[in-house]
């Protein structure tokens, strides 16, 4: 019940290459015309990751080692197995909101990374569950971003209140300290994918700006260019071939996507809520979580949620008269309130087995981690949902012990 | 307005509606279903504009009887319940009003030739490259520039160069321009950023957002705060359950409730 035999591997391949890529391939690519109906996903498992009232807040995965890492609002992390939903361990030690993990220290697929409110940056190993290194910049600088990156790869960027934070990971040494480019919390950090000296930072004032990162890092120069929002952003992310592109969510809800390079804004959505709730036939959409970019088949969706714990995959085209199409995937019946994360299952080609079959997980603030199987939503466990929290865990239990 | 509330809204008021025609013979589950439905309606109607144009009336009516010198500023002050800065998402950004709150609020066109000539014909003060060059990234000019007005435009060709021209200069001042394309009109364009507001709450549950001013007319003034009142709650998770309440008030004068 969990990973497909043989006979249908080929097809769960391609599902890794992108989640829709059976859809693609069923006849309908969706050009625009006839909506496809949406493809509703079935829920593999969800687990009850705290009995208070604590929000999950992001999902990180690697796939070598096959660890799922899930920050909470209790300023811990824990980890659990992708495949069985088994509890791992745990991490402690932040005092203060967990704004980012991600498993993206160099060279080291094992170590986690977190920033907190707290002015830390911690590395944590996911085999002891032990704090391995920490960056403390001080309780003044609550830290909401960071990223990994820099020509030689030695640098550690990380987004502050107003400030851009650049360290040298390999001596913990800082190397700059950009204070002139926002004026509020910097809310992302990324080095681009292609061009590991660019770095890009978006804040609450409502700016992104691109900075050279070579050479010895000084403002007045190397803030290359400035691309104006308007409005508070919340998330940045690169897609299209060559990751030439910036998309952009705002806290206010709209959609904007960027050619970064030169600093020109494609598309700029603002009512972007009520445009993806015309394309599906459930409720207004409330929020947007995130956008997913497939590389293969160069497509981009932004991904919204209703308050009630529903999420849709709505295709996003550079055409200002259609920009977001009919909802692609739907995932329902998951979770009971805002959902706050999206892991995709295998986004890479080198994905392990273990995850085959797997859509993605989700998080949120009913403290749920919901796992998304990719193959025919047939299937649906919907007791799972509905049954209390005893039982499911007793089902949970149960499933570890079947063969396949 | 949220058009799924809206849509919940009308249902509730048009039953409501079929309900009370009818009364006078009402079985006791029709009663008992009216009472629920009017509490409904209760809850989804929160800002009601009876209310609301009383209060804005009260407001004014204050202010005139103070007789200040200056034109004080409508302010909108929100507080907030169940909500948790720590967990919940951040609640920021800006909003387009209808009408423009702040009119003496000072722009500068940081334009093209094109830009400039229409910018001089509508009385707007502007830059063009060769001014921004002078500022030679000096650190003190460019503060200078950034305090004399409260925002500005540039032009395609000109915001590209703010970085090499100027330095971070206007980031840090929080004035970092907006876009004008030759295809939109710049007086439209001046007036929208005049009329754009931005809101940010930080560790409090409470806020305040300037949405107009006593110059304006009463009505003007209501649908500024219906627009934006509307627009913030439906940004909140729980909408209008996590307003713990509203108030109005001008720069000087005491603020009225009116939720």
């Amino acid at each position: 019940m969990e990973v497909g035999n043989g006979g249908d591997s080929a097809m769960e391949v391609e599902a890794e290459l992108s989640p829709f890529a059976a859809a693609a391939a069923s006849g309908s690519p969706v050009p625009g015309g006839v909506a496809s109906p949406a493809r509703r996903l079935g829920l593999k498992n969800s687990i009850q990751t705290n009995f208070g009232d604590d929000y999950v807040f992001q999902i990180a995965s690697c796939q070598e080692i096959s660890t799922l890492a899930v920050s909470l609002s209790t300023n811990a992390l824990k980890f659990y197995a992708p495949a069985t939903g088994q509890y791992l361990g745990e991490c402690t030690g932040h005092t203060g909101s967990i704004h980012e993990i991600a498993f993206s220290a160099p060279s080291s697929p094992q170590v986690i990374c977190s920033c907190s409110g707290d002015g830390t940056i911690r590395a944590w190993d996911t085999r002891s569950f032990k704090q391995i290194s920490l960056l403390n910049a001080g309780p003044s600088h609550e830290m909401f971003s960071f990223s990994f990156g820099g020509t030689n790869g030695n640098l550690l960027a990380a987004g502050s209140s107003s400030k851009v934070l650049l360290w040298d990971w390999r001596s913990s040494k800082q190397v700059a300290f950009l204070e002139e480019s926002h004026m509020d919390d910097v809310t992302q950090v990324r080095f681009a994918p292609n061009q590991q000296s660019k770095l890009i930072s978006a804040a609450i004032d409502g700016l992104i700006c691109v900075f050279d990162t070579d050479g010895d890092i000084n403002e007045d120069d190397h803030l290359l260019s400035v691309m104006n929002v308007e409005t508070s952003v919340s998330k940045v992310g690169f897609y299209g071939n060559t990751y030439q592109k910036l998309w952009c969510l705002t806290h206010i809800e709209t959609l904007s996507t960027w050619d970064w390079n030169g600093g020109t804004r494609e598309l700029n959505i603002e009512n972007a809520r009520s445009l993806a709730s015309d394309k599906w036939n459930l409720d207004h959409l409330d929020y947007f979580v995130d956008c997913h970019y497939s590389l293969p088949d160069d497509r981009l969706w932004a991904i919204g949620g209703t308050s009630e714990g529903t999420l849709g995959y709505f295709p996003v085209k550079n055409d200002p008269a259609g920009a977001i199409g009919p909802a692609e995937a739907v995932l329902e019946g998951g979770h009971t309130g805002v959902i706050r994360t999206i892991c995709p299952g295998g986004s890479s080609l080198e994905s392990l087995g273990q995850n085959k079959g797997i859509f993605g997980w989700t998080g949120g603030e009913d403290g749920r981690l919901c796992c998304w199987r990719s193959d025919d939503a047939a299937v649906t466990k919907k007791s799972w949902i509905s049954s209390t929290l005893v039982s499911r865990v007793e089902k949970k239990n149960r499933s570890r012990h079947q063969p396949y | 307005m949220n058009p799924d509330e809206y849509r919940r809204r009308f249902v509730v008021g048009s039953e409501c509606r079929e309900f009370t025609s009818h009364a006078g013979r009402l079985a006791s589950w029709q009663l008992h279903r009216l009472i629920y439905l009017g509490f409904t309606y209760m809850i989804l109607c929160k800002l009601q504009t009876d209310a609301l144009k009383e209060a804005i009336t009260q407001v004014v009516a204050d202010a005139k009887e103070k007789n200040r010198k200056s034109t004080e500023t409508v302010e909108l002050q929100i507080g907030l319940k169940n909500y948790d800065p720590q967990k919940d998402k951040r609640f920021s950004g800006s909003v387009k009003l209808p009408h423009v709150p702040r009119p003496k609020m000072r722009v500068c066109m940081l334009g093209d030739a094109q830009h400039v000539g229409e910018a001089e014909k509508i009385g707007l003060d502007s830059m063009d490259v060769e001014a921004l060059k002078k500022m030679n990234k000096n650190k003190k000019l460019v503060k200078r520039l950034a305090k004399k007005y409260h925002a500005f435009l540039a032009s395609e060709a000109i915001i590209k160069q703010i970085p090499r021209l100027l330095g971070p200069g206007l980031n840090k001042a929080g004035k970092f321009p907006t876009l004008v394309s030759h295809q939109e009109s710049l007086e439209a364009k001046v007036n929208e950023t005049k009329a754009t507001i931005k809101f940010q709450l930080k560790k409090v549950l409470c806020m305040g957002v300037a949405v107009g001013n006593l110059s304006m007319e009463e009505k003007q003034i209501q649908q500024n705060i219906q627009m934006s009142v509307n627009f913030l709650v439906s940004l909140l998770k729980k909408n209008w359950q996590n307003v713990r309440c509203l108030y109005i008030k001008s720069t000087m004068g005491k603020p009225v409730r009116v939720f």
